[in-house]
């Protein structure tokens, strides 16, 4: 394992639609040193899963009149009046977030959108189209007009092709299969990462100028997930190892539709095309939980809902935690034209035709709204005071804007990590011609990473040691029924007395593959120790906030608290100590936008 | 599923290397329980996890869209999240698990896809935006996106490349995957340079349109049949291989590609007993493919058909001097302009007869009629459909035999292309003394003879090893005596790699016909 450094003026690490953004946008901006690293081929990033669509008030579509809220929709002929505007899709996300996002960036995340998601379709995205050759558009829950730009159900895909084409265009060059350890950050500035190359096991400290993360969400810390096994939140785990604070970890999303145990995701537009949520009654039971919005109230709501009817005995399935999906009145032409890959899928891993039967799911963890704290420029900060971390950026789900607050709506990620992403471009581009420079190394950079690896693998335990995979599904397990969609004090205290248990545990534990070529066994060790690092700041955080906000449910303190907690949580790394938390303002416009109780 | 109901455990046969370790590859079988809605990935991942953390292999989105696990699985490659372990197991709950074909091994069933990728940035990938950007987004009509969609849709997985045959022996041919991606910017109005994506892209010549990558797309994508459109804008411009504008100068000319004389089709036939299907009521109009017209050996499958048909009772006849060549080359070449005249004279001269059914020679002559005739007004049949009927039927019987050993080669235009498996194997079934064994790639997994698409008249980028002569040696080593086929292309093919091989004395390629003649 020789430690041989590579120079570059910017390294990316994560080639979803945050990273690829950064990097098109930078090298565009003639920035051409810029090297991007991703632990699987750029192309099979999680962005691609995305199947719903991307929000941006372009106003091609509106419902048709006197259908009411779960009607037919139709272009909007030139000339007639628009539906949407930005206001609304601030205030929508606002109220989506229980006021835990903050307005200045939540504007910017809705003007950017129209122009971004125009600049995806004259790089050639192959959106879905109205009649008249527009964008098509259509409803997502949360957003109260039709507002989710689509391609088919592969929305996430064809943008990622299109902005990963783009950026080969602009001679980009990717690291395909580097897997990174760590961040190398001495006196609040950056000076690169360390990464192993999988293909051959080697350790190499990358330098650069500057340092960008868009490397995703963090889902995999829980047993039943929508996630990609890649979304291991090494991002956060390694900003926060280095020092950087983690922000509003403790908020994770619940999707309402993850296939039964399997947690595959069943998009929301299966919601928004006109799907119904039964339970074992048969009953539309989002008549008791929002009358108004049904089934299309944002996630945590509706996870929540489906969460009371299992508990309560309602549910369906041979253990009673399901739910029904319902589909079979939409028809099979609206099906397989809109969701063709839902139809898939459930053919696939339910071996079910959604034209004809209900399918079984279940709520299941979906997004992070958390992450590292940045600016909107994606400048990753140091602390509650917004002080910058010298040289170090961070966009998409693994940063925390924040654009979504409490919860997230849907179809804003993709929109967030785009955004957030090519801002962050233009950002470091200016940085690194405004003159930044290559900061010394600290001796050894790589020695944490060797480090880890070595213990990993050395053998004088024998039978002693315990096993990665083993510890990874207790921490699934565990995160799942302590820190869940509901949370109590006891639960969450004896979720953190496990996880700490779990990391001592996890000193012991050594792989089984012990060699140098394409060892994922080491590689899925590296990230089981980067889900026990975060998981504790998102107990911590969930602990302290004794109130219930978006994704956030104590069952002991189910009401909101604005006096005590309209703020961020801020947690910075205190060595083997639990993190300290710190809290920060959030922006508020309180002439326009002030805290409302939130009803749908 | 509940038929393996008592098998309640499955095995793996996986295919293990490490090449710092390992000299070669081995198989390791392993166990896992066998429960409905396991997929081979989660029996992997549980393999990984609990017996042997130095299983490798890749996966990310475990749904179908991340492209990561491809592997081959029984002989198939695709995607290991999305097939479920019940649907692969054998009886003995066996199932085989190999790495991509045709592409280095990392390590298990981790492949080097480099090729690929540089294939795929080779043909610039990328849409050419316009300089000047209209205030919102261009209009595009909801059904042209429905034609760029299907293209987009690829999730660049690889099952199609390390299928493809050109692949095996080529890393220089430029794949389906990346024919795909080309042809999805040049039918994009909003793509400022066509030409980019065309100007790398010459070794599209080298594809025979066997369509094994369609075939083992799992996202039912069409890669190969992109082919014939990227090339009809090579043959536009004028930039066609040399060899293949003379087939085309000759079908345009003679009717035919091989610069024979028109006058000449029938000379095969003399002294036959075949009427002219025009002028005569007959049981079935035979087509003859112009190679089996012109080409010596191709000939005697031909002449085979007939002595058959006679014996059987069965009144054939031909278009006589009206029959010409069916375009189904021309098409795969990307010639579509002369495709078009020809269907429509050879649909005109072919709905006159009075006989509903027509008989092809050829699977080439079959598929176009079957597919690519809007028009046609008759039933078309690849002659092994027809003649296993008339052996069902008793209408043949078989005085000889044939004391051999045979193995089957299946022809693309007629298995993988129209899913005609079971007839030709029927009738070598039916033929008193022949033993039938199948090669390892046989059916939905045979290997191309490579003389599709054009390939007949264009060697080709690809030296040396040649498809055929792979075929050969496959066969060869099932210890067969005969190789059969039906099809003149293959027949042609195969026929020249034995003799190019020296291996006439160990095996002889013949049409099928030939031998339902032989035992006759
Ligand atoms: C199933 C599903 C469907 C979704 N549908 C929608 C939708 O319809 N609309 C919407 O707006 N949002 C949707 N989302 C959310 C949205 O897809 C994500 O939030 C967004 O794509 C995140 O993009 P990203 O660029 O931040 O990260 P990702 O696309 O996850 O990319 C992360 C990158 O980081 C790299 N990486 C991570 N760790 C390392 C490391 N240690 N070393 C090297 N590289 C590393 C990875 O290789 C990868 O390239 C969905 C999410 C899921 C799970
Ligand atoms: S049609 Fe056959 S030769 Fe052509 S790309 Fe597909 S598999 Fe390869
Ligand atoms: S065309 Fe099909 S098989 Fe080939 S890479 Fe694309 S999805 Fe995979
Ligand atoms: S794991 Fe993504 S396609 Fe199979």
């Amino acid at each position: 394992m020789s430690t041989e450094t590579i120079t570059h003026d910017v390294i990316i690490v994560g080639a979803g639609l945050a990273g690829t953004w950064a990097a098109m946008t930078a090298s565009r901006e003639g920035v051409k040193n810029i090297g991007v690293i991703s632990k699987i081929h750029p192309l099979r990033s999680h962005s691609g899963a995305a199947q719903g669509g991307i929000a941006a008030a372009i106003n091609n579509m509106r419902p048709v009149a006197g259908t009411g809220p779960r009607g037919p929709l139709e272009q909007i002929p030139a000339g007639d009046p628009t539906v949407d505007s930005l206001e609304l899709h601030v205030f929508d996300t606002i109220k989506g977030s229980d006021w835990l996002g903050d307005q200045d960036a939540i504007e910017i995340l809705a003007s950017d959108a129209i122009d971004i998601v125009y600049e995806y379709e004259h790089m050639g995205c192959v959106f879905s189209r109205t009649p008249d050759g527009r964008i098509a558009q259509r409803r997502f829950g949360g957003h109260s007009v039709p507002r989710a730009c689509y391609a088919a159900d592969w929305t996430g895909h064809m943008l990622l092709q299109t902005i990963h084409e783009q950026a080969l265009r602009h001679g980009v060059h990717f690291y395909s299969e580097w897997y990174v350890l760590d961040l190398i950050i001495e006196d609040n500035i950056c000076r690169g990462v360390v990464a192993m190359d999988v293909l051959t096991g080697e350790i190499h400290t990358l330098r650069a100028k500057a340092v960008m993360f868009g490397t995703g969400g963090y889902g995999r810390a829980y047993k039943v997930t929508t996630n990609a096994h890649a979304n291991t939140g090494d991002g956060v785990a390694m900003a926060y190892n280095a020092g950087v604070p983690l922000m509003d970890m403790e908020f994770v999303q619940f999707h309402p539709t993850g296939l039964y145990r399997l947690g595959i995701l069943m998009t929301e537009a299966c919601r928004g095309e006109g799907g119904y949520l039964t339970n074992n009654k048969g009953e539309r039971f989002m008549e008791n939980y929002a009358p108004e919005k049904m089934e299309l109230a944002p996630r945590d709501l509706v996870s929540r809902s489906e969460q009371i009817e299992i508990n309560e005995g309602r549910g369906i399935g041979s253990d009673g935690q399901g739910i029904y999906l319902d589909m079979t009145h939409l028809g099979r032409e609206k099906i397989e034209g809109r969701l063709p890959q839902v139809q898939e899928i459930a053919h696939n891993f339910m071996g079910l035709d959604i034209v004809e039967n209900p399918v079984p799911i279940q709520p299941t963890a979906h997004y992070s709204m958390g992450g590292i704290p940045t600016d909107s420029h994606g400048q990753a900060i140091a602390d509650a005071e917004g002080n910058p971390v010298v040289g170090f950026y961070a966009a998409g789900e693994c940063a925390c804007v924040s654009v979504h607050g409490a919860n997230r709506l849907g179809t804003n990620s993709l929109l967030e990590a785009s955004v957030f992403g090519r801002r962050s471009g233009y950002a470091i581009a200016e940085f690194i011609k405004g003159g930044a420079e290559l900061h010394p190394l600290p001796v050894d950079p790589g020695k944490h990473s060797r480090q880890r690896v070595e213990r990993l693998m050395d053998d004088s335990l024998g039978d002693e040691r315990e096993s990665t995979a083993e510890i990874g599904r207790e921490l699934k397990e565990m995160m799942t029924h302590g820190c869940g969609i509901f949370r109590d004090e006891d639960g969450l205290q004896n979720a953190l007395n496990e996880v700490q248990q779990l990391q001592e545990r996890f000193k012991n534990a050594r792989v089984m593959d012990k060699s140098q070529r394409f060892n994922t066994d080491m590689q899925n060790a590296l990230e089981t120790e980067n889900l026990l690092t975060f998981s504790e700041v998102i107990i911590s955080g969930a602990l302290a906030r004794t109130e219930s906000r978006g994704a956030h449910s104590r069952t002991d303190f189910p009401k909101r608290d604005d006096d005590s907690w309209l703020k961020h949580t801020i947690a910075h790394k205190n060595g083997d100590q639990l993190p300290i938390l710190s809290y920060k303002d959030v922006n508020i416009d309180w002439e326009k936008n002030p805290p409302q109780e939130r009803k749908y | 599923m509940s038929g393996n109901g008592h098998n309640k455990t499955a095995t793996l046969r996986i295919e293990r290397f490490n090449p710092d370790v390992d000299e070669k590859p081995a198989f390791e079988e392993l166990q896992v329980e066998l429960v409905p809605g396991k997929t081979i990935l989660d029996a992997l991942l549980e393999i990984k996890e609990e017996q042997d953390g130095s299983l490798t292999f890749r996966r990310s989105c475990r749904h179908g869209i991340c492209g990561s696990c491809t592997m081959n699985i029984n002989g198939t490659n695709m995607l290991a999240c999305e097939s479920a372990l019940t649907d692969h197991v054998n009886e003995d709950g066996l199932v085989t698990v190999r790495p991509l074909p045709s592409v280095p091994v990392i390590k298990d069933l981790v492949t080097d896809r480099s090729s690929f990728w540089e294939q795929y940035q080779r043909i610039k990938p990328w849409l050419v935006p316009a300089e000047e950007v209209p205030e919102k987004e261009f209009r595009i009509s909801p059904d042209e996106v429905n034609s760029l969609n299907n293209a987009e849709r690829c999730i660049m997985c690889g099952a199609c490349y390390s299928a493809c045959p050109v692949i095996s022996i080529d890393k220089g041919f430029v794949g389906p995957h990346a024919m795909l991606k080309a042809f999805l910017r040049v039918s994009d109005s909003r793509d400022k340079d066509h030409d980019v994506h065309m100007t790398d892209i010459e070794t599209l010549w080298d594809c025979t349109t066997c369509y094994m990558c369609v075939e083992q797309c799992p996202k039912e994508l069409s890669p190969g049949k992109v082919a014939s459109t990227l090339r009809s804008l090579l043959v536009e411009e004028g930039k066609v291989p040399r060899t293949l504008g003379v087939a085309l100068t000759s079908t345009f000319r003679n009717k035919n590609p091989f610069e024979m004389a028109h006058a000449d089709r029938l000379a095969w036939a003399e002294g036959l007993p075949l009427q002219d299907g025009k002028t005569n009521p007959v049981d079935a109009l035979y087509f003859v493919c112009c190679l089996a017209c012109y080409d010596p050996r191709a000939q005697k499958l031909a002449q085979a058909m007939v002595t058959s048909m006679d014996a059987a009772g069965v009144n054939l006849g031909t278009l006589g001097s009206e029959e010409v060549c069916c375009g189904s080359e021309m098409q795969r070449i990307g010639e579509m302009g002369l495709f078009e005249v020809m269907v429509e004279e050879l649909t005109e001269s072919l709905n006159k007869p009075q006989t509903q059914q027509i008989v092809t020679a050829s699977p080439h002559c079959f598929n176009v009629f079957s597919n690519h005739y809007p028009d046609l007004n008759l039933n078309a049949e690849h002659y092994t459909q027809y003649v296993a009927r008339l052996i069902a039927d008793g209408k043949i019987e078989f005085k000889g035999e044939v004391n051999k050993r045979v193995t089957y080669h299946d022809p693309c235009y007629l298995g993988i292309q129209n899913d005609i498996f079971d007839e030709p194997r029927s009738i070598l079934q039916s033929i008193p003394g022949i033993e039938l064994v199948e090669m390892e790639r046989s059916r939905k997994q045979s290997l191309c003879c490579g003389g599709g698409g054009g390939r007949m008249w264009f060697e080709g980028h690809a030296s040396g090893a040649h498809l055929s002569h792979e075929r050969v040696r496959e066969a060869v080593s099932t210890g067969a005596q005969i190789l059969a086929t039906a099809c003149p292309f293959c027949l042609n093919m195969l026929d020249d790699a034995v003799k190019t091989l020296a291996l006439d004395d160990q095996i002889e390629v013949k049409d099928i016909m030939e031998l339902v003649v032989e035992a006759s």
